[in-house]
């Protein structure tokens, strides 16, 4: 089977949120419209696919990053397009306002109002910190690369109590320039959608988990408007973003996705 | 006394070739070793001067944990009032802070990670030689600007030159993403090859207003006027700042590699010492041995005489010290002019190289040496004293001749 990633829309935004929910996703499009009764890991991952997914998105997050150093409460208005084209503009606070992140395919550009420059992340700053959050240069990069990158296999399934999850486990494909040894979703039983993904390092310990709650209906689907990415590490510490307004297959032109455009 | 004297100076003229070899190889033993002394104190200024003073300063002050994270946090929080502080310590000849960034440094196409220092270019001259390594432009204008003088290396690695422009980029204190747009006007090799390939300068408060830190350092290093008053500045240092929470080392503490490295040059010096008064002691054991040996029956007849044991080791040694004399003033005047070549000349390596560097600092390619009055006292004592312990078993057996048997002797 052929795979390529294709992140929840509303995430494809945001850095590592994307690449998060990839797992769950396939191009196997046309999956069936219930939740069927005993999903292999395929199935779930084309239902998911097909509840979430949308041709573009537009968007408006807010991101709330608490480190040891600093608390900051950004308001990111988000566009994407396919799964290789993001644009992520910085609305609030003033001081930061106009500062833009565009990614296009393996490519990372921020705009910086200050200098009226536009800069190319380059390979040596993509593990570095996306705007002061926890999530990486490269957590953006990887999302469309997951399912590339990593082989899943059902670990378990609810038994007969919706409660429990389905668990997907991900260890990378031999040769994937990748930082993680394993990544595990847990998927709600009840409804199939995401409630944690935990990664791992190549030593099998707990580096980050990522909570998904707040299933919402947002235009015209229902999910999770509320994620909260904590380093294990790190306890007292989270990035928390959550979904304001958040529209699907809109028309975008191409020629938003371009550093004129980033520009503005 | 008088008389043995005169005996002695008589008796080493007896045999002028031998007596001439032996004061010659002595001689240049002399020259060569107050030159080697010279130029191993030379290197050993030179080098204190250009890694310690020029570059680390005498007295370092820190946060706590900086010298080992060096992370942006560990900062000497209200620094101004600080430098004021010790600046002001009688004992302080210079002092000067200094702000690091990691950043993104972006040109037109390229972009690198870059170490930052932010100086107050006025201060920094009196401590470090920065401003003397530039080779093209010029260094940061005493005025703060957005003024930028990359690493040699650096500005390859951005194909940026003096004129160009750069954008500072970094994550600041607050976890904003911040930037700066530099022009720069210098390019520096300072001979630390980690702030050549990956450093650059810029003005102190263009570095605290981007990274927010405005009233922060993570360094102040201080210059002490005497060198011998470096561990008493650090004791000031400790007590104006007690209760501050803040680390104060001297150089040797912050390097204390070099501090290893420099005493090991003065334990060389000592080794090649040593080993020129070894070859010279066998010089003189060898003549001594053997002058007394020749003149067994003269000796014989001089102890017949009445001229006492005590009187006779008297004799031999002060032959010997007559050969060290005449040595001593050959070699010292030798020595004195190669001394002063090595001080106003100096050794002009310039044809193998431009200047090297050596715990990230640049050396000159010249290599001069220093005069000091104990290096000529101490290869002459020790000429002195080399003499004396060859000559004792000589004079000792020279002593120990039975009248006798030694006339009796042919």
């Amino acid at each position: 089977m052929k795979t390529h990633a294709r992140p929840h829309p509303a995430l494809r935004g945001l850095p590592g949120a994307g690449a998060v929910l990839a797992l769950l996703l396939s191009s196997n499009a046309g999956g069936a419209k219930s939740p069927p009764a005993e999903p292999t890991v395929e199935d779930l991952l084309n239902r998911t696919d097909d509840l979430m997914r949308g041709k573009s998105s537009v968007g408006t997050v807010t991101m709330h990053v608490k480190t040891a150093r600093w608390d900051r409460k950004l308001t990111l208005k988000s566009w994407s397009k396919g799964t290789d084209k993001t644009l992520i503009v910085i609305e609030a606070p003033a001081k930061e306002k106009g500062t833009a992140t565009l990614k296009v395919d393996q490519d990372i550009w921020n705009y910086l109002p200050k200098v009226d420059r536009t800069i190319k992340v380059p390979a040596s700053m993509m593990s570095g910190s996306w705007m002061g959050s926890h999530f990486t240069n490269d957590d953006l990069v990887r999302e469309s690369r997951f399912v590339d990158d990593f082989t899943c296999t059902m670990e378990s399934r609810p038994k007969d109590n919706p409660q429990q999850h389905y668990v997907i486990a991900c260890v990378p494909r031999p040769d994937a320039p990748v930082v993680w040894g394993k990544v595990v979703a847990r998927v709600r039983g009840s409804d199939q959608l995401p409630d944690n993904i935990t990664y791992f390092d190549e030593k099998g310990t707990l580096v980050r988990t990522m909570t998904y709650d707040e299933v919402k209906k947002l235009g015209d689907r229902t999910i999770p408007t509320h994620m909260k990415l904590v380093p294990a590490d790190k306890p007292d510490e989270f990035t928390e973003m959550s979904y304001g307004d958040l529209k699907f297959d809109i028309d975008l032109p191409d020629s938003t996705f371009t550093l004129q455009a980033l520009k503005r | 006394m008088r008389m043995l004297l005169k005996l002695a100076w008589r008796n080493i003229w007896r045999q002028p070739r031998r007596t001439l070899i032996t004061i010659a190889a002595m001689a240049i033993g002399v020259a060569f070793s107050m030159a080697a002394i010279a130029l191993s104190d030379g290197l050993f200024e030179q080098g204190f001067d250009t890694v310690v003073t020029r570059s680390l300063g005498h007295v370092q002050i820190h946060a706590p944990a900086f010298p080992q994270e060096r992370a942006l946090y560990d900062t000497i929080d209200d620094a101004d009032s600080l430098l004021a502080q010790v600046a002001a310590l009688p004992l302080t000849a210079a002092a000067a802070q200094r702000l690091f960034g990691y950043v993104l440094l972006a040109a037109s196409d390229q972009a690198a990670g870059a170490l930052l220092t932010g100086v107050a270019p006025g201060r920094e001259q009196a401590l470090t030689r920065v401003a003397e390594r530039v080779l093209r432009g010029r260094f940061l204008d005493p005025q703060p600007g957005s003024q930028i003088v990359l690493g040699e290396g650096l500005a390859e690695t951005l194909q940026v030159d003096v004129g160009g422009e750069v954008v500072a980029v970094a994550q600041a204190a607050d976890g904003a993403l911040a930037s700066e747009l530099l022009r720069v006007v210098g390019v520096v090799r300072t001979g630390s090859v980690a702030t050549d390939r990956a450093g650059a300068f810029v003005h102190l408060a263009g570095l605290r207003s981007m990274l927010g830190l405005e009233r922060q350092a993570h360094e102040i290093a201080l210059l002490a006027r005497e060198l011998d008053q470096i561990p008493a500045l650090a004791e000031g240092c400790r007590t104006a700042l007690a209760g501050r929470g803040l680390l104060v080392r001297d150089w040797r503490q912050v390097q204390p590699a070099v501090a290893q490295l420099l005493n090991l040059q003065s334990v060389t010096v000592w080794i090649v010492l040593f080993t020129v008064f070894s070859v010279a002691a066998l010089g003189i054991l060898n003549t001594s041995l053997m002058s007394v040996f020749e003149r067994t029956q003269e000796l014989g007849v001089l102890l017949a005489l009445g001229l006492g044991p005590r009187r006779t080791v008297a004799l031999v040694l002060l032959e010997s010290c007559c050969l060290a004399a005449l040595a001593a003033l050959a070699g010292g005047a030798l020595g004195l002019l190669l001394d002063w070549y090595l001080v106003r000349r100096g050794i002009d390596l310039g044809f193998i190289t431009q200047g090297w560097s050596w715990m990230g600092a640049l050396f000159e390619p010249v290599l001069h040496g220093s005069l000091q009055a104990y290096g000529a006292l101490a290869t002459i004592g020790g000429l002195f004293a080399v003499t004396l312990l060859a000559s004792l078993w000589p004079a000792w057996r020279a002593a120990r001749l039975q009248p006798v048997v030694a006339m009796r002797q042919e």
